[in-house]
This record gives structure tokens, C-alpha cells and sequence, in this order.
């Protein structure tokens, strides 16, 4: 009987990312699932909102991403007197040459770690946001490439806080995921204030794979097949958002696309090739929590509940 | 998964909403059932609603067993099986509060929702009136919100709400061509009980009754003229004649009913449809005198209309009068029974009748010692009152010489006695006089306080001629109605005249409407009978269905919409017969005889690894099983070895629980 469902290859990509995963929890304790979301949207590609209060471990996080991925990172504090250049780079006229020197700015690295982004003004926001979408930035009359992978993870302070710009729905949909970190279970909390510096366990991270090898997952993540089956769920997923009277408004349709490679992406990590329910269940909340806009209550409890209102295929 | 659903944990909130909803449906039994048959249900069913919190405290099988031997034993006694209505209705009651008690499934839930739609149709066994009707709609709505709460398509309220209400509005379709074409019976199912008979005009008149009937307002008949309405002295509505008497009683003809050769229809200057509340009598109510006889029915000799049988519901029927016309026979018979008088006369009565005749000078002819008598009882100090008090062995000569306080029976009743002891042909009339128009409606109302009894007289050469006394005694009695309200016992009798004030002339506007959207409910609803229903489909060209024929034809459109609707429901699923969510449905099958629950929305993996933690020692078959439905179900290709491989580890799977857990 033939029961090998799963090809090594894939398997194997599945063995590292969870090594990934591991090494992570070590520094960022109790946090597995928040990790793994993390995870799930840089290899789908899109861009990661993290929202929260500050001090639970944010910036250690994409820190660790950086770290363990082999990319190079580079962070912004946001604040609210930042212009765009400030993010993108200015062009500098040298004059020994007689001509104009485009200074990159911080945006140019692989993993960009934008602090506090709702402390800047919507004009520097949408800078970010727009060389996010585009993977590139204009300048002078001259479009230059961001590097390669390139992965933003942006950090906001909870909206009611005094002096800031929250981000508007149509800007949050640029980025693939919302996740919150929050407080940490207290025994997580204590091997935290036990254990060792976290700058110096960040210094000593290794490494599990590069930028190139990222890529490779990355496209890996567009192989894992979606089943018409899945499809159709997927579909009554979003069916059920737009007919819920809890949300103004449903998922769109370029919300559904993000579902499914996020989805995808999740599987990859399983070491599967195939998209299953749970796949695209485990990702829901966090896809969704920033698109949905609700009147009140928690979106992720909201979404929990109607995802047990929709029969699995 | 259908079959998930019906296993999933009751959801406490909805069942008490149930319990609540059956609480208020079951309420107008009150009227019909014995209170202790009542008082199981309403126990039973708080016993329910406590077990939602208190779970330990739901009966146990011999605890059922008991309690359903003790309410078969509480119907028998309290109601008996002789009205089989009853007792069925009361065995349903019961066994709902029993049904209640067993409730520890969501298929239970839904066994007690069908249980409350046959709830509802019990009550319209005992009534079929519009408030009620709109009552149990409510309640019809409500159990299938439940219903639908049940299947949890969404959980919000609102939701279910209108999606319930779209599918009822998808249902009416089918509902309205049932209505108009189930065949239906011509008596009703249930007969309506004799104590349900409605008092009304008898074919008996004593005199020395106190005016009972004349003090209520209950409905006797509806009429909606079609063109002119009549003048109010042409308002006598004609019911049985008396002939026979002994003083006090007066009764009609010994001699079986004889009925006149129908005239067949005739042009009549009256035309209208009159609406008769169930009376328990043949009587129908025709306008003095029906000229067009409406079908199936008959006139007897003294021009009274009656049913073919006694009327135990609603009957509507089209007639036409003609005011101007006289009944022109009067056989020997009749004659004779026109002059018989009571065996004992009064020499005062015979007296008075002698003195009539004689002022009147006028020999044999009638009119003018009508005329006479009339003028005694208006120039004597009569009075018209509703509680004249008894009168003794000879009434009439009481009456008339001594007490002279009487309604319309006193002063009919002795007015024919005089007459006939001065030799005119006199006889009695029962019937109603008057009635309130309803112009919101646009017809008439009689109710019983309109009752009436008045006398007619042979003229010769023009017929039986209406006389009536009272109306020379209190004319107002014949141009306004009896005010029941203020018509206090003993006193004078108040008419009522014109509006007197705002409230009054809103209080009456509500009860026409009310009384128009009653009528309204039982033509066109209640009152859609076997007859109206076949002409109806005379007109639809399906006159020569009948019965059997039409029960079938209906029998086989409904089943073929049915395969027609099941077909197209099943028509878009892309596989047809696959086989893998039925192995994997057999799978489930087995996780829930093992205890584990399992719902709609939880993938394989979800469901494995749940069964894995209850089951370690199975853990690997159980994850072969998930591995290789995943692929199956959620993969690129399906390989048939694999599903046979899936097929086999469901077969093979054993679910032990592990013993060191215990």
C-alpha cells in the first residue's frame, strides 16, 4: 500500500522551517502560534502588522526573523516630524563628480522593521506603504529596485494612544497579517526575566538559511495546491463575512487572494502540498482582523465564531 | 454533514426559548382542555426548563416510564375517550410535556418543534376565529425560527428571523393551491359540540320569558345588500310562524314541515348575501318575503327559508325579497289553526275583542279591527320594557288588563289572541327586526338583541298582512336599536338614537371594522366550502374532479414538484456519487459511538487529533487515516489504491479507550 502522501523534498522544506521556528521560540518564549503567523507571512510574501503596547517583544521578534533568515535588516523609528525622504533616500549633489548621489534610505534592506509607524504623518506612511506594494521607489524621475526578498514589518501602538495617525482601512490592506503579541503567560514570562540577555541570545542567533533560499520557499509556496474543494470554502468564508451583520463591510476579493497564499504558506510549514481547512482556519483571524471592520467586540473572537458557522468541505 | 448537527449539544438558550414558545402556544387550551391535563404539560415543561440548569435532575427511563402510565391514566379520568377530539388533543398535550422531559438531543429538539405545529393545528379544532388564526401564525413563525436557529445556518437572530420569513413566503405558493384545492368535507371534521350551539331564535315562543335573548349582543347574521338597501320598515327578517296556542305557549304547526314548490330564481328588488352564525337550527333569516331561493334550501308553507340540515357552522347563502309580496294561501287547515284559540278565554279578553270588532264596524274585514286594536294599545298606558315580571296561569287577559308592561312577545302574543277572538285569521312571526348598518364593511348586522316577534293578519283579497303591535306601542324600537348597555333591568327601555359624542363615534367605528374584518375571515377563509370550492374549479375547468380524483391529480403534482425540486436541488454539486465523504461520514460515525463529539466546521486534521488525545493508543492509525484523506480530498489526484487503503483503515479501526487513563 502506498501511503507516502507527502514528497520528501517538501518535507524537508517543512523540517527547516520549523527548525526556524524553534530556534525563534527560544528567544520569543510562549509564543509559538504569534511566531509561526510571522513566518507564514514572509514566506507568502506580503508584509506583517504587529500591534501592540510596546515592550512585549516587537522589535526582538523582527530582530530574530532577520536573524535566523539571513536577511539584512534595517529599522525605523517613526516619528511625526519624518518626511519621506527620510525612509526612501535623497539624491545629494556630489560635487568632485558635478552630478547628483542617490543616498539609499533605510527602506532599501531586506527586512525593514518600521517602529511606531502610526507616529508619522499619513504623507510618510503612505511612502512606505506605496514602496511596500510596488517593491520599488521613485525618485529624481529614477525607479530603483528594493532588494530582494523584501519583507516590512511594521509595529503600531494601539490606536487610542495621544499623537497618532492610525493607519486607514485601504493602507492596512497592504499589509498580508495583523498579529498582537500581547502580555506573556507567567511562566513564559519568568524563564523571560530568568534567562539570559535576549541582545546578546540575538547575537549569537545562527543563521538557518539566506535571502536566496527564502526565495526558493517562497516560490515553493506557490506549488502547494489549492483543491476546488477548498476553493468553495474559501468562498463561503467570504460569503459569510459579507452577509454577517457584525461587519460594515466583507472581505474583498484581493482579501480572499491573501487568504489563500497565506493559507499556502501555512501548509508549506506543515511540509504539505496541499491546502487543508485547518490551513486556511489557522490563518483567518489574523488576515482578516485588520480588513473587517466591526462595531464593537473583538474581531478575533468574531471571526473564531464564524469560522464554526461554515461546514468544512 | 447533516448528521453532525443532529448530534451536537443542546444549546440551553434555545431550548428554553422553545419551552417558552410551547408554554404561550399551548395557552388557548385553556379554554377547551380539563386544567389537570394542562397542569402536567406546564409541570413538565418547568421541569424541563430547570434540568437546563440543574442537569441532574432530568428523569430517568422508569421515571418516564411512570409518568407517562400516570398521564394516560390522567387523560382517561379527566377526559374520558368518548369525544375522541378531546381525548386525542389531550394525549397530545401530554405526551408533548413527556417529550419535553427526554429532550437530551438536537434531533429531540426537532421531534418537539414537529410536535408544536401539531399543537397548533389542535387548537383550530375547537376555534377558528381571525385572532386566534394570527396567534398561532406568530407561533408558527417563531417554532420555525427555532427550527431553522437549530440548523444554525447563522447564528444571528435577525438572520433567522428573515430567512424563516422568506422560506414561510416561499411556502405560501404551495400553501394558497393546497387551500383552494385539498379536497375538503362538507360537514366539518370535528362537529361542533352542543354546548357550542348558540342561543338564538327557537321555534317556541312562551309568554312570560323574561327578555334574555333581547339582551345579547352576540351576532345572529350578517347581510351585504347588493343595490338598494330596505327602508327601516321593511327591515323584518322572517323566521318560523306559530300558529298553535294555549295561552302561554305558542308553537307552529303540528303537521310536518310542508314546503312550497321553489319559485325557482325570480328577479327580486332586494338582493343581498346574508352570513348566519351557527345557530343549531334549520332557520335561515330571509328579508319579508324571499322571492329568490337561494340552492339547497327551502321555503315552507308560511314563507320561513331553512337549511337542509342544522346549521353547526358558518353558512352564507344569496337571496332576494320582495317586501311588497304576501303570502295569498290559506288552505282550510290553515284556517282553522288562524282562528284557534286557548281552550280558557278570559270574558274580559273575549269582551274587549267583541268591542274591537264592533268600533270598528267594519264586519268581516280585517284591517280596520286591526287598526282598533292597535289604537287600545296605544291610547292604554302600555309600556315597552324587557323585565315585564311574570305573569300568571291566564297571561294574555293579565297583560292586557293589568300589568300592560311587555316586549314584543307580550304585545304579539295578544294581539294575535284578540284577533282571533274577533274572528280575523291571525298568526305569529318569529324573526329579527332592524340591525346596525356597518359602513365600513358595507353590510348589516343582526344580532340577537334584535330578535323580534310580530303578527300577521289575513286580509282578504291581498294575503297574510304584517301587523306590528309593538311598533304602535314603541315605534322607536323599530327605527333604532335596543340599547343593552343602558337598558337597565326593570326600567324603561333606552334606544339608542343618534351619536353621542366622539368616543361613542369611535368606539362604533372600531367594532364595524372589527366586525368587517371578521366577516371578511369566515367568507373567505373559514366559509370556503366543498360548494365554493367546486365552482371554483368549474371556473378553472377541473369541474368533473371530484374527491378520490381530485386527492389523486394532487397526490401526483405534488410528487412530481417535489422530484422536480429535489432534482434541481441536487444538481449542482460537481460529483454526484462520491464515494469518499461517505467513508469518511462512516468515520465519523465510529468517532461519535466512541464518544467523541465532533462538529461541522472541523477539518480531518482537527477531528484527528482531537480523536488522538481521547485515543492515544490509536494515534497512528488515526493518523494514516488523516493523512490519506487529506491527500484524497484536498490532493491533486486521486489514487484508488490509496482510497482503497483509506476504505480499509476506517474498516480496521478500533477505538478502545485506554485503560491507565481510567
Amino acid at each position: 500500500m502506498q501511503e507516502a502522501v507527502i514528497d520528501s523534498a517538501t518535507a524537508r522544506d517543512g523540517a527547516v522551517l520549523r527548525r526556524v521556528l524553534q530556534d525563534a521560540g527560544r528567544l520569543i518564549v510562549g509564543k509559538p502560534r504569534e511566531l509561526r503567523l510571522a513566518l507564514c507571512c514572509v514566506l507568502a510574501g506580503g508584509h506583517l502588522l504587529i500591534e501592540d503596547v510596546p515592550g512585549v517583544g516587537k522589535t526582538t521578534l523582527a530582530h530574530v526573523l532577520a536573524r535566523l533568515l539571513g536577511l539584512d535588516f534595517q529599522r525605523v523609528q517613526f516619528t511625526a516630524d519624518m518626511l519621506p525622504a527620510d525612509i526612501l533616500g535623497v539624491s545629494i549633489y556630489d560635487r568632485g563628480e558635478g552630478r547628483f548621489h542617490f543616498h539609499p534610505g533605510p527602506v532599501f534592506a531586506q527586512l525593514v522593521l518600521a517602529d511606531e509607524i502610526n507616529r508619522a504623518t499619513p504623507k510618510t506612511q503612505s511612502a512606505l506603504l506605496e514602496a511596500m506594494e510596488e517593491r520599488q521607489v521613485t525618485a529624481d524621475g529614477e525607479t530603483r529596485a528594493l532588494p530582494e526578498p523584501f519583507f516590512v514589518v511594521a509595529t503600531q501602538n494601539p490606536r487610542h494612544q495621544i499623537g497618532t495617525f492610525g493607519l486607514p482601512e485601504s493602507q492596512l490592506d497592504r499589509f498580508l497579517m495583523r498579529i498582537s503579541l500581547g502580555y506573556p503567560e507567567p511562566e513564559a514570562e519568568r524563564e523571560l526575566l530568568a534567562g539570559a540577555d535576549r541582545r546578546v541570545m540575538l547575537r549569537d542567533l545562527k543563521p538557518r538559511i539566506d535571502g536566496a533560499a527564502l526565495m526558493a520557499l517562497q516560490a515553493q509556496v506557490d506549488e502547494v495546491h489549492v483543491a476546488d474543494i477548498m476553493l468553495d470554502y474559501v468562498q463561503s468564508l467570504l460569503a459569510a463575512t459579507r452577509n454577517s451583520p457584525r461587519w460594515e463591510l466583507g472581505l474583498s476579493p484581493r482579501a480572499g487572494l491573501a487568504l489563500l497564499r497565506a493559507a499556502r504558506a501555512w501548509a508549506l510549514i506543515d511540509g504539505r502540498l496541499l491546502v487543508v481547512p485547518e490551513d486556511v482556519q489557522a490563518v483567518l483571524p489574523s488576515v482578516a482582523g485588520h480588513r473587517l471592520v466591526n462595531l464593537d467586540g473583538d474581531n478575533t473572537e468574531l471571526i473564531t465564531d464564524l469560522i464554526q458557522t461554515v461546514t468544512v468541505p | 454533514m447533516r448528521d453532525a448537527l443532529s448530534m451536537l449539544p443542546i444549546p440551553g438558550r434555545l431550548l428554553g426559548v422553545l419551552l417558552v414558545l410551547l408554554a404561550a402556544l399551548m395557552a388557548p387550551h385553556a379554554l377547551n382542555l380539563n386544567p389537570s391535563v394542562l397542569a402536567f404539560f406546564y409541570i413538565a415543561s418547568a421541569w424541563r426548563m430547570l434540568v437546563i440548569w440543574r442537569p441532574q435532575w432530568m428523569p430517568g427511563r422508569w421515571t418516564l416510564l411512570l409518568l407517562m402510565i400516570a398521564a394516560l391514566a390522567l387523560v382517561v379520568f379527566s377526559t374520558g375517550v368518548a369525544d375522541g377530539r378531546l381525548a386525542g388533543t389531550a394525549l397530545l398535550v401530554v405526551m408533548l410535556g413527556l417529550k419535553l422531559l427526554e429532550i437530551r438531543a438536537r434531533r429531540d429538539i426537532q421531534v418537539t418543534v414537529f410536535l408544536g405545529y401539531f399543537l397548533v393545528m389542535t387548537q383550530f379544532l375547537y376555534d377558528q376565529s381571525l385572532a386566534l388564526a394570527i396567534y398561532l401564525f406568530v407561533g408558527v413563525l417563531a417554532l420555525t425560527v427555532i427550527q431553522v436557529g437549530l440548523n444554525r445556518v447563522h447564528a444571528d437572530m435577525r438572520v433567522q428571523v428573515r430567512k424563516t420569513a422568506g422560506m414561510l413566503i416561499a411556502a405560501l405558493p404551495m400553501a394558497s393551491v393546497m387551500f383552494l384545492l385539498f379536497p375538503r368535507l362538507d360537514s366539518p371534521l370535528w362537529a361542533i359540540s352542543s354546548s357550542a350551539a348558540v342561543t338564538g331564535i327557537g321555534d317556541e315562543m312562551s309568554l312570560g320569558d323574561i327578555g334574555e335573548l333581547t339582551q345579547s349582543d352576540a351576532v345572529a347574521f350578517r347581510v351585504r345588500f347588493f343595490g338598494p338597501q330596505p327602508e327601516p320598515t321593511q327591515r323584518y327578517w322572517r323566521g318560523p310562524v306559530l300558529w298553535r296556542t294555549d295561552g302561554r305557549h305558542w308553537s307552529p304547526d303540528i303537521r310536518p314541515i310542508r314546503y312550497t314548490q321553489p319559485a325557482g330564481r325570480r328577479a327580486a328588488p332586494l338582493s343581498y348575501e346574508t352570513t348566519l352564525e351557527p345557530s343549531g337550527e334549520r332557520w335561515l333569516f330571509g328579508l319579508d318575503m324571499v322571492v329568490d331561493i337561494p340552492p339547497n334550501t327551502r321555503v315552507d308553507a308560511n314563507g320561513a327559508l331553512l337549511a337542509a340540515e342544522r346549521l353547526n357552522k358558518r353558512f352564507t347563502y344569496r337571496a332576494g325579497s320582495d317586501p311588497e309580496m304576501h303570502a295569498t294561501t290559506l288552505g282550510s287547515h290553515e284556517h282553522a289553526l288562524a282562528l284557534q284559540l286557548p281552550e280558557r278565554l278570559s270574558p274580559r279578553v273575549q269582551r274587549l275583542a267583541a268591542q274591537l270588532r264592533g268600533d270598528a264596524r267594519a264586519g268581516d274585514d280585517a284591517m280596520p279591527i286591526a287598526l282598533q286594536a292597535l289604537k287600545y294599545f296605544r291610547e292604554n298606558p302600555f309600556v315597552y320594557t324587557l323585565s315585564p315580571g311574570t305573569l300568571g296561569s291566564d297571561p294574555v287577559d293579565e297583560f292586557l288588563f293589568e300589568t300592560r308592561r311587555g316586549f314584543c312577545e307580550h304585545y304579539a302574543g295578544s294581539f294575535v289572541t284578540l284577533m282571533r277572538a274577533a274572528g280575523v285569521p291571525a298568526r305569529l312571526v318569529l324573526g329579527y327586526q332592524g340591525g346596525e348598518y356597518n359602513p365600513r364593511a358595507g353590510h348589516w348586522v343582526v344580532r340577537q338583541s334584535d330578535a323580534h316577534a310580530w303578527s300577521e293578519v289575513w286580509v282578504a283579497g291581498q294575503g297574510w298582512t304584517r301587523v306590528d303591535p309593538t311598533a304602535a306601542i314603541a315605534p322607536e324600537r323599530i327605527e333604532h336599536r335596543i340599547d343593552t348597555v343602558r337598558s337597565q333591568a326593570g326600567a324603561q327601555v333606552v334606544f339608542q338614537a343618534a351619536p353621542d359624542g366622539v368616543l361613542s363615534d369611535l368606539l362604533r367605528n372600531a367594532v364595524w371594522i372589527a366586525d368587517a374584518v371578521d366577516l371578511g375571515w369566515h367568507r373567505w377563509v373559514i366559509g370556503f366550502s366543498a360548494e365554493r370550492q367546486s365552482s371554483l374549479l368549474q371556473t378553472l375547468g377541473l369541474g368533473n374532479l371530484r374527491g378520490l380524483g381530485l386527492a389523486i391529480a394532487l397526490l401526483i403534482g405534488a410528487t412530481l414538484a417535489a422530484a422536480l425540486a429535489y432534482l434541481i436541488a441536487r444538481l449542482p454539486k460537481p460529483i454526484v456519487n462520491d464515494p469518499l465523504p461517505r467513508m469518511w461520514n462512516r468515520f465519523i460515525d465510529k468517532l461519535r459511538r466512541a464518544g467523541i463529539t465532533v462538529h461541522g466546521w472541523q477539518g480531518a486534521d482537527t477531528v484527528c487529533s482531537t480523536a488522538m488525545q481521547r485515543y492515544p493508543a490509536a494515534s497512528d492509525q488515526l493518523v494514516a487515516i488523516n493523512r490519506l484523506y487529506v491527500q484524497l480530498r484536498y490532493g491533486r489526484r486521486r489514487d484508488p489504491r490509496q482510497m482503497q487503503a483509506l476504505r480499509h483503515r476506517i474498516r480496521v479501526l478500533r477505538l478502545r479507550p485506554a485503560r491507565q487513563a481510567r
